[in-house]
């Protein structure tokens, strides 16, 4: 990776981190909700800090094809919504059972 | 890590990605804003689909301790797993627009031409599909899915996919 690239890289995280500082000491001087969400924003941009340093240490290819691989994880399918249908019956014949 | 959070940290990432400008970086980023977003929808597929049967099964018993009949019972309950409906379709609709935004990653990848403003109307799409499973949620008195905060208002609708025709004059 040419050294510019990291440069930028290395800028653009340092400007996140010196915002998580600042709003990590803006937040200690405020109360109540204020604080709590100014603190969170913290925590966020010294995430995104982190994140920007990350980048670069996984190839963009194999991170889309990783993310491909995984593309229909959680999503509802038909027959996801039968076989809950099938659980939601024979919970309820369950609850008749014995009264026959 | 609440699923607003890991949101809120895809769109700063986002930003982020624009103060690097384009080329493999950026693109790099949107995989981790478009990797945020998967974790979102594989963790909340699941639970949608337990609330639903909860809701459908309570619906059962409580029509069964009402002096119901099994097929009443049977008929009560369907009746309310499906008011869930909307949230399931809007969970389709939110994992077809996080599967085309990876497709779209995928393919400028191979073209070499990734640029963030081609990226930015998918990411717009993908959050328009989470506001719109999160209200239905909460209508339903859940809130697996929170709202988002108002700042997301800031990206503009203009960015939102334009899925019309283009005039032929």
């Amino acid at each position: 990776m040419p050294a510019n690239d990291n440069t930028a890289r290395d800028t653009a995280a340092n400007i996140f981190d010196v915002a998580a500082q600042m709003a990590s000491s803006v937040s200690a001087t405020l109360s109540g909700e204020a604080r709590s969400v100014l603190a969170v924003a913290a925590g966020i941009a010294s995430a995104v800090g982190s994140l920007i340093r990350s980048v670069g240490v996984k190839d963009a290819s194999e991170l889309i094809a990783e993310l491909q691989s995984r593309k229909s994880e959680g999503a509802i399918s038909d027959s996801d919504i039968a076989s809950d249908n099938e659980s939601i019956a024979g919970a309820v014949s369950g609850m008749f059972e014995g009264n026959e | 890590m609440s699923e607003t959070s890991i949101l809120l940290f895809a769109i700063l990432a986002c930003t982020a990605a624009l103060s690097l400008g384009c080329g493999n970086q950026a693109l790099s980023m949107n995989a981790e804003v478009a990797r945020a977003m998967l974790e979102v929808q594989s963790s909340s597929g699941p639970v949608i689909r337990g609330l639903r049967v909860s809701a459908g099964v309570e619906a059962g018993r409580v029509a069964h301790e009402s002096g119901a009949t099994e097929e009443q019972a049977q008929a009560f309950a369907l009746r309310a797993a499906n008011r869930w409906n909307c949230a399931i379709d809007g969970h389709r609709i939110y994992s077809g627009a996080v599967g085309a935004y990876i497709d779209a990653l995928a393919l400028w990848n191979l073209r070499a031409d990734f640029q963030l403003a081609d990226a930015l109307p998918f990411v717009s799409r993908a959050i328009d599909a989470y506001r719109f499973v999160s209200s239905c949620l909460n209508e339903l008195g859940s809130d697996a899915l929170p709202e988002l905060p108002s700042f997301f208002d800031l990206i503009p609708g203009s960015w939102s996919l334009n899925l019309e025709a283009p005039d032929a004059s």
